[in-house]
């Protein structure tokens, strides 16, 4: 799914990016572990949904997290 | 980025600073503690010069160069002063925000920061000199814009270019000391120029970034304030953020770059463009990872669609 203006989002999306980018280790999970991230938040992930994870780049997530890491330490 | 003779300068600089308070060990070893905490622990030498970091140590250095080969000495004077000159910024900047660890136990840290900060200015130029002049209305314009932005609750673009991104303007007083040992002040009016547009571009860097920070702390800031007014009543701010405002800000970021390139030509300092097109390809580097990270994510919220009324709000799950 395209990220421009304009564009359709499931709903829970922020939800998932806000607790991706607030939480290291949910973020780790997902990249890692996606179906037990998955249920750490409730969601009990069916067979078609761990088929659809699994063509996921989930290491995206991961460079996500550090974009909006704020301990950066940036002068 | 950073020449290898500056970041040797750095490295100097700060050995310098810890040096100064040698008669002041405990206050020292507070500060050493305090800057491990907001540096993670890295060498505040490598913090000053990391490619993402305000180019407070390059602008002095990119001035001298535009008019002589720099002069090692006076380039690590002026690096060991505006170093202690940032501290004492941030170390009032963390107080304001109640940001750990900096408690008031430190404020007398200041005294010897201000000191480090101003010394060479006061050994380079008298009392009457037009240093001062410059030196005075610098220094208080951002004390003005530092208060101002933070009794703001809403940021508009005009109060963004001339208060937001102004907090920064500090940086020109190395550079107009630069400038005045040189004899070359009539330099000054471009490089102010190009640093206060320079301010913007840097401050929507962080902006951007640190947008979930500052939503959850609550801060307010010109991003965050285009969000609200974009977003309206239907849509959550991060939802607008993630559909729309990644991408409204990285463009206005682009503006600016535009901008600050046709200000640079006319400094003489080829090394300042080409540290303006490495941060403009970082950017937009950063900018495809995460977009890259949100088309994955939007994805997981396709397959597994998610109900925020299930899952509850992410600042409450931390």
């Amino acid at each position: 799914m395209a990220v421009e203006p304009g564009g359709e989002f499931p709903i829970g999306f922020s939800y998932l990016v806000g607790k991706a980018a607030f939480d290291p280790e949910f973020a780790g999970a997902l990249s890692d572990d996606p179906p037990q991230a998955l249920r750490s938040i409730g969601i009990e992930p069916t067979e078609e949904m761990l088929e659809a994870l699994s063509r996921i780049d989930t290491d995206a997530i991961m460079d996500l997290a550090a974009a909006f890491d704020d301990k950066r330490g940036v002068v | 980025m950073y020449p290898l003779a500056l970041q040797a300068i750095a490295a100097g600089s700060v050995a310098d600073l810890f040096a100064a308070f040698d008669a002041a060990p405990h206050t020292l070893q507070r500060l050493q503690s305090w800057l491990a905490s907001l540096f993670g622990g890295a060498p505040p030498e490598k913090v000053f010069t990391r490619a993402d970091a305000f180019p407070l140590l390059l602008l002095p250095w990119w001035l001298e160069s535009s008019v002589r080969q720099p002069a090692l000495s006076l380039q690590r004077e002026l690096a060991t002063s505006s170093i202690s000159g940032y501290l004492y910024i941030r170390l009032i900047d963390n107080l304001m925000d109640g940001d750990a660890p900096a408690d008031v136990s430190m404020l007398p840290s200041l005294s010897l920061l201000h000191t480090q900060f101003t010394d060479p200015f006061r050994k380079w130029f008298g009392h009457s000199h037009p240093f001062w002049e410059e030196f005075h209305g610098i220094w208080f314009e951002t004390a003005e814009v530092t208060l101002r932005d933070s009794t703001l609750d809403s940021i508009a673009l005009s109060q963004f270019e001339t208060i937001s991104a102004r907090k920064t303007g500090a940086a020109k007083i190395p550079v107009a000391a630069t400038a005045y040992s040189l004899n070359r002040s009539d330099l000054l009016s471009d490089w102010y120029r190009f640093i206060d547009r320079f301010g913007c571009w840097h401050q929507m860097v962080n902006d951007l970034f640190g947008f979930h920070k500052d939503l959850r702390n609550g801060n307010t800031t010109y991003l965050l304030s285009e969000g609200r007014q974009a977003a309206g009543p239907s849509e959550s701010i991060e939802s607008w953020f993630y559909r729309q405002g990644f991408n409204w800000a990285i463009q206005q970021l682009d503006g600016w770059m535009n901008e600050l390139r046709v200000i640079g030509a006319r400094l003489g300092s080829p090394e300042l463009l080409s540290y303006l097109d490495s941060r403009h390809v970082s950017l937009h580097d950063q900018a495809a990872r995460v977009r890259s990270g949100l088309e994955a994510l939007a994805e997981i919220g396709r397959v597994v669609d998610l109900r925020e009324e299930r899952v509850g709000n992410p600042g409450e799950m931390r």
